[in-house]
């Protein structure tokens, strides 16, 4: 007898024996819980939340959506105040703006400072200086589209605080630039003694041609005769 | 149904469809293990069911005889089919079905034998309800005293020779299969199968000796 045939005539005498034996069954309560836990497991996982894909997917693309937007017309400049951001404006009007504003400020605190001359105000230039930097300042933080405009608007704001700070200087606490002040004043005292010789003089200007000038003096004009 | 079909009616075209689509249904009444599980892995739990119908009670006898406890076997019965549920998502048909399935039972096993460390493993586990079979009450005695020592022998193998053996017998995994389930070598595996073979015969024999 080969050990294979002895071990086919061993295994099945043994395996008959064994399948005798071997009669046990999985109680039901197993069955039950194995085939609960089976019936869990297919149902898929996400049927409730299904329900909101298609309102998050919606709810998703309209934020990302906005936000986009948000992203693409806000323009980011803590130099200006909010209400100013609110404001749909274009750089080039910005520019002017901050620049006439400069303007407007430092002739108007000489104009001041003129008033004061006796009692001295020393703070004004520095306070007309830092205006119009600030002025500057917001002109060059803004990015518009049109670079031309800005540079103009640059050019123009650049003149003007040239010339502002000789009527700052002559503004100062020393007596004599005060003097060179007034030959510095496009239109001279006799011209300012009236209204009309003083529009007369601002016109003049504009008939010469010195367009910037005779924007000073009518800035300055119009602060002194409101009511004209 | 296929018996009924004659040499004559064979001929005919019509019928080789009748054929073709008998042999068919008796093909598709009996999908493979993996078939199954792959139809499950897609949500049908009918397919489920009949997987486990057809396995459930085999793996609860490799784990009864393998634990000799009934609780124990029920607990590591759940916990392999548990894994084998949560296993579906990734199943792939790679190996037969029934490798993969006792391969899980028994690395269930191991993980609960060291869990509790005071699993004795030589406990006799105690005789179910008997079946009326209309056996004469010697028959019964008889038979009853053969099973006691087969289970008896059974329990006294090496674990890794019962495995062996249960693995054989349950299953009906060949040497490689045994092997592979195992984490041994096919001949290990062979060789663990021969010495546990051997001592359950050698038990039979002195049965019949002792009826002789």
């Amino acid at each position: 007898m080969t050990n294979e045939r002895f071990d086919r005539e061993n295994d099945s005498l043994v395996s008959a024996s064994y399948q005798d034996l071997a009669t046990e069954r999985t109680p039901e309560h197993l069955d039950d819980a194995i085939l609960r836990k089976a019936r869990a497991a297919a149902r898929p996982a996400y049927g409730r939340l299904r329900l909101w894909v298609r309102p998050l997917a919606w709810a998703a693309t309209i934020a990302i959506s906005l936000a986009i937007v948000l992203q693409v017309t806000q323009v980011p400049d803590p130099g200006f105040p909010a209400s100013e951001l609110s404001q749909p404006v274009t750089g080039n009007e910005v520019a002017k703006q901050a620049a006439d504003d400069a303007v407007a400020e430092t002739f108007g605190e000489v104009t001041d400072a003129a008033a004061r001359e006796s009692r001295g105000a020393k703070e004004m230039p520095a306070a007309g200086r830092l205006a119009t930097d600030s002025a500057a300042t917001r002109a060059d933080a803004f990015v518009p589209a049109d670079v031309e405009a800005l540079r103009e608007a640059e050019d123009m704001a650049r003149m003007r605080s040239g010339s502002d700070e000789v009527a700052l200087t002559a503004a100062g606490a020393a007596p004599a630039p005060l003097e060179k002040n007034d030959d510095q004043r496009f239109c001279d005292a006799e011209a300012r003694a009236t209204a009309a010789s003083w529009i007369q003089c601002i016109e003049q200007l504009e008939a010469n041609d010195k367009l910037m000038e005779a924007r000073a003096e009518r800035l300055v004009f119009e602060r002194t005769h409101p009511d004209y | 149904m296929l018996a009924n079909i004659t040499a004559a009616e064979l001929r005919r075209p019509a019928l080789f469809s009748r054929v073709a689509l008998a042999y068919a249904h008796a093909m598709d009444s009996k999908p493979a293990d993996s078939a199954l599980m792959l139809r499950y892995r897609d949500g049908d739990v009918a397919a489920f069911e009949e997987l486990y119908s057809r396995h459930k009670d085999s793996v609860y006898r490799y784990l009864l005889r393998l634990s000799q406890d009934r609780a124990a076997a029920e607990d590591v019965c759940q916990e392999a089919w548990g894994k084998i549920i949560k296993s579906r998502d990734n199943y792939q048909r790679t190996a037969k079905f029934t490798t993969f399935l006792y391969r899980v039972a028994h690395n269930c096993f191991i993980d609960y034998v060291r869990r509790n460390k005071r699993h004795a493993g030589n406990a006799v586990l105690e005789p179910e309800q008997c079946v009326d079979t209309g056996d004469s009450p010697e028959t019964l005695t008889e038979k009853a005293l053969a099973r006691q020592r087969l289970e008896s022998a059974l329990a006294d193998l090496p674990e890794e020779q019962r495995d062996a053996f249960l693995l054989h017998e349950e299953a009906g995994l060949n040497l490689d299969q045994i092997a592979a389930v195992t984490g041994a070598n096919r001949e290990a595996s062979k060789s663990r199968l021969r010495y546990a073979v051997a001592k359950l015969r050698a038990a039979i024999d002195e049965t019949e000796r002792d009826h002789d």
